[in-house]
């Protein structure tokens, strides 16, 4: 993660501790499972319920319910915005608020009725209305998945990274290069670093398999000339007389 | 009790529209003209008589054509359509053709079921709302892994601000007024606190129940309008074919859960007219649905507002004072006051962002009007690609299938609205024209008029923005008007298979045209870059070119950048980019300058930049959108595509450092220029 702590899950991963993640990943999907009903219909229809504790719960009631969900959510938002309070911490106790307050609500005037009492139509619950829906789910589950691979999988560009870096504060002679191989193949790069155009250290030989990056630290043994500057230069091993990629700080940039 | 139970529906639930047939039955028509000769022809052909209804069949279980089939036949199309968007990722480039039939095996015949009369109002509700998840689909099938549209990328910053602050109205530059009508983004951020989800995946799943909720809402609400489960059924399925449906109004942007919100407040809005113990709470309803939308979306709530006080006022000639009630006038009361609270609230942004929208846009259409030149070539997109004949038939097609709608159900809408000039009397009185009994349906009626005047915007340069703008509430009307065309005069109460399967095919036409008219040859994302292409210029490798920019330089630096990489930069890298919008100067004459001379260094300076990203791939083309940069000076210096030697000058800069290179894009560090370091 950017602040460079990591998760349980990430942790499990990194550790193959499958049981573990599989845990997390089950609290990850029950969760989700749980907060968008919430959020996207239940919430609304739970205060609409409040608001009109006799009214039988049919289509208009559903839509009814969705578009009050997503119009609260938005006041809910204000709210908490004007609170300082917008965090997830936030967002539990006034969704929770507002859904406990519902319930409440609708059964005193209700005189203690069950607060979604409805039945499902029985065209819904035939056997054959639910492999329908179970075979449409996956169908469409499938369609989704399919399109993400080829979303994943699409490189219209093969290349290489170079990039590089005045060091990160602790010494002002010391730049650090990185190199990252998106070839979709392994590459035998030559690697030179310069300074004031002398060759400072080269790498003949450097080895990085597809999506591999590496990161080196380089000192910089010679004071630089004001405008003179600390050069990469990337060569491919199978064309080592071609520049392939070239970055460089200038003497300005270096001092940082 | 069924869910889709019509016994709740007030008068929907009796055939036909009893308003509509009570009231005109008991008006004075008046003295009629004599049926004769080429005026009678006119009268049968424009629909000038009394309106005729039909009523629909009672609930029944479904059939074998019913929704079953079509959830299992939705699947099976949007697992194919998935395999030929791989096959267009791949390269194979006769894929949109092959993506569209994709569309056309679940519409069509879901469009030839709903036309017959005798289904069940279930089954027609359900083949809408199934048929409409499958639509919505199509856009998470087209961009599966990361935001692919221009306005999604402006929204997502928003929203990445609201998580990272936890506060609302943080300043977004390429967008400024995004954060001032933050109501999708809170949605979206709630969703992801709450459920530790990502932006993406909330953001599809919030619009999915948005998507649902506006057909919901318009299927009730045509009914309403006209009593007729079938005609808003038909109705539903005739607004599928607006342009901005499929693709435009799902983005992650604000107006896809504001147009939802608009027809909430609408459906809403006619609930509260009528005499009901819940009509406080409905007005409680309506006010909550009014006041987030005011949040959402300045333009829509306007819309509302406007439509509102449309509907209150014809209801004040039609009946006076008794006839609004004082629902009805609280209502249209909140309607106006919450947009116009908000917008003040907010520093009245809308003015400066959309005022030069609609000026170009009206000057351009003056020049069309008089056969001066528009700036915009039909059927061409910027970058001189033509579309093929096909897409552009089906094109013209749905414009002239609607435009004949239009023509044959003005005046039967308008006679079903009860209108007694257009049910054949001869308007001998005042009264003649203002005693219509239906005010909903006469407002819906009156509404198509926008529809070819977005048409007339759409063929200018400017002025295609409020032509597609204009589109939904043109739609609004054009899908019951054509929905009371197919039901009173096409098809009528015949079972004719025949002639449903032509509706059907002329409705798929209609869709199928306004999906082409809105995303063309975008629909796809092809295996090739495309320059300044949004779904096509977005690729993994300027993505991972942004997420450098955070892992190494820090987010919050100022970057300039060409159109596409601005919104990666922002998005993936966190970075201040530079707009002309926000900062007043276009960074992008920097980039595009064939040399770096004083001009370019006082704009440098005075936008304090400390990195420019140069993408090498401008060189490649023409904008496919028109504009590398954004549209500003930069994109007026370039009529052809910049050149190498142009875009990499900053190498023999003094002080200036190349940083990251990746063979296509370069970063340079100008710091030591811009007095940033």
């Amino acid at each position: 993660v950017a602040d460079g702590r990591m998760t349980l899950l990430e942790f499990a991963v990194g550790a193959r501790l499958w049981p573990v993640q599989a845990v997390e990943w089950t609290f990850v999907v029950a969760r989700a499972l749980v907060i968008v009903p919430l959020v996207l219909f239940l919430q609304g229809a739970l205060v609409l319920r409040a608001l009109m504790p006799k009214r039988p719960i049919d289509f208009e009631f559903i839509v009814m319910s969705v578009g009050m969900s997503l119009s609260l959510t938005v006041i809910i938002g204000l709210v908490l915005h004007f609170l300082d309070a917008m965090t997830t911490l936030g967002w539990s106790v006034a969704s929770g608020a507002l859904c406990t307050g519902a319930v409440l609500w609708f059964r005193r005037s209700s005189g203690g009725a069950s607060v979604l009492e409805f039945r499902l139509p029985t065209v819904l619950t035939t056997r054959a209305t639910i492999v329908c829906a179970c075979l449409a789910w996956t169908l469409v589950a499938s369609s989704v998945a399919l399109a993400r691979y080829g979303a994943v999988n699409q490189r219209q560009f093969t290349y290489t990274d170079l990039w590089m870096q005045p060091s990160d504060g602790r010494s002002e002679n010391v730049v650090t290069v990185g190199v990252r191989n998106r070839e979709q193949r392994s590459e035998n790069y030559v690697l030179e670093v310069m300074a004031n155009g002398k060759l400072l250290v080269r790498w003949p030989q450097f080895h990085l398999a597809n999506d591999e990056q590496r990161v080196i630290q380089v000192p910089i043994s010679m004071a630089l000339d004001p405008d003179g500057s600390v050069e990469a230069r990337l060569y491919r091993a199978d064309a080592p007389q071609r520049l392939y990629r070239r970055v460089w700080l200038s003497n300005s940039a270096t001092e940082q | 009790m069924s869910i889709f139970d019509a016994r709740h529906i007030g008068h929907a639930a009796e055939p036909g529209a009893p308003d509509a047939v009570r009231e005109a039955a008991s008006l004075d028509l008046g003295s009629r003209s004599t049926d004769c000769g080429l005026w009678a022809l006119v009268r049968r052909v424009l629909g000038l008589a009394p309106a005729k209804f039909v009523a629909d069949a009672e609930d029944q279980a479904f059939g074998i054509g019913g929704p079953r089939t079509l959830a299992v036949g939705v699947g099976i199309a949007l697992l194919l359509a998935a395999g030929v968007a791989n096959a267009s990722r791949a390269g194979y480039d006769g894929a949109r053709l092959p993506f569209y039939l994709c569309i056309v095996l679940f519409f069509l015949p879901a469009a030839v079921r709903v036309s017959l009369p005798g289904v069940s109002r279930t089954e027609r509700f359900a083949n809408v709302m199934i048929i409409t998840f499958g639509l919505y689909m199509l856009r998470v099938i087209r961009a599966p892994q990361f935001f692919l549209g221009h306005d999604e990328y402006l929204h997502w910053l928003t929203a990445q601000n609201i998580v990272e602050r936890r506060h609302l109205f943080t300043p977004n530059v390429v967008f400024p007024i995004g954060p001032l009508f933050p109501g999708l983004e809170i949605t979206v951020t709630a969703l992801a606190e709450l459920s530790g989800l990502s932006i993406f995946v909330c953001a599809a799943l919030v619009l999915a129940a948005a998507r649902m909720l506006f057909v919901g809402a318009l299927l009730l609400f045509y009914e309403r309008v006209t009593g007729s489960a079938r005609v808003a059924a038909l109705g539903a399925i005739v607004y599928a074919g607006c342009s901005t449906f499929v693709f435009f109004d799902t983005n992650f942007a604000y107006e896809s859960l504001a147009q939802p919100l608009l027809m909430l407040a609408l459906l809403l809005c006619m609930r509260v007219r009528e005499p009901d113990k819940e009509s406080f709470s409905l007005l409680l309803t309506f006010g909550t649905a009014v006041l987030a939308l005011a949040v959402t979306h300045h333009m829509t709530a306007f819309a509302l507002a406007a439509l509102v006080v449309g509907l209150t006022a014809f209801e004040l000639v039609r009946g006076g004072p008794r006839a609004v009630g004082w629902r009805l006038a609280l209502a249209a009361m909140l309607a106006v006051t919450a947009p116009v609270a908000w917008s003040w609230a907010m520093g009245n942004p809308g003015k400066a962002y959309l005022g030069p929208v609609f000026e170009g846009g009206l000057r351009e259409l003056s020049q069309l009007l008089h056969f001066g030149p528009t700036g915009r070539k039909l059927f061409t997109a910027d970058d001189g690609t033509v579309a093929p004949a096909w897409e552009r038939f089906t094109m013209l097609g749905s414009v002239v299938l609607v435009c004949a709608g239009l023509a044959l159900g003005f005046f039967r809408s308008l006679s079903r609205a009860g209108l007694p000039f257009a049910q054949g009397a001869t308007p001998v009185t005042w009264r003649s024209f203002s005693s219509w009994s239906n005010s909903g349906l006469l407002l819906l009626t009156l509404l198509t008029i926008a529809y070819p005047v977005g048409i007339l915007f759409r063929m200018t340069r400017s002025g295609w923005e409020i032509g597609n703008r204009m589109g939904p509430y043109a739609f609004l009307g054009v899908g019951v008007v054509l929905a009371i065309v197919v039901t009173t005069l096409i098809q009528g109460e015949r079972r004719n298979r025949l002639r449903a399967t032509a509706i059907g095919a002329a409705a798929t036409v209609i869709l199928i045209g306004g999906i082409i008219s809105s995303e063309g040859p975008r629909i796809l994302v092809p295996a090739s870059y495309k320059v300044s292409a949004d779904a096509a210029s977005i690729e993994p490798m300027g993505v991972e070119a942004a997420v450098w920019t955070k892992e190494w330089l820090g987010p919050g630096r100022r970057f300039a950048a060409d159109r596409v990489n601005r919104l990666l930069l922002s998005g993936f890298g966190r970075q201040l980019v530079s707009s002309t919008l926000q900062h007043g100067y276009d960074a992008g004459i920097i980039l595009a300058a064939k040399e770096f001379g004083q001009n370019e260094s006082d704009v440098l300076t005075k936008l304090g930049l400390d990195f420019l990203l140069v993408d090498l791939r401008l060189t490649t083309g023409l904008p496919v959108v028109g504009a590398y940069f954004d549209g500003a000076a930069a994109d007026q210096m370039l009529s052809v595509p910049p050149t190498t030697r142009a875009l990499l000058k900053f190498n023999s800069i003094s002080n200036v450092s190349r940083i990251f290179d990746n063979g296509y894009e370069i970063v340079y560090d100008v710091r030591a220029l811009s007095g940033r370091r």
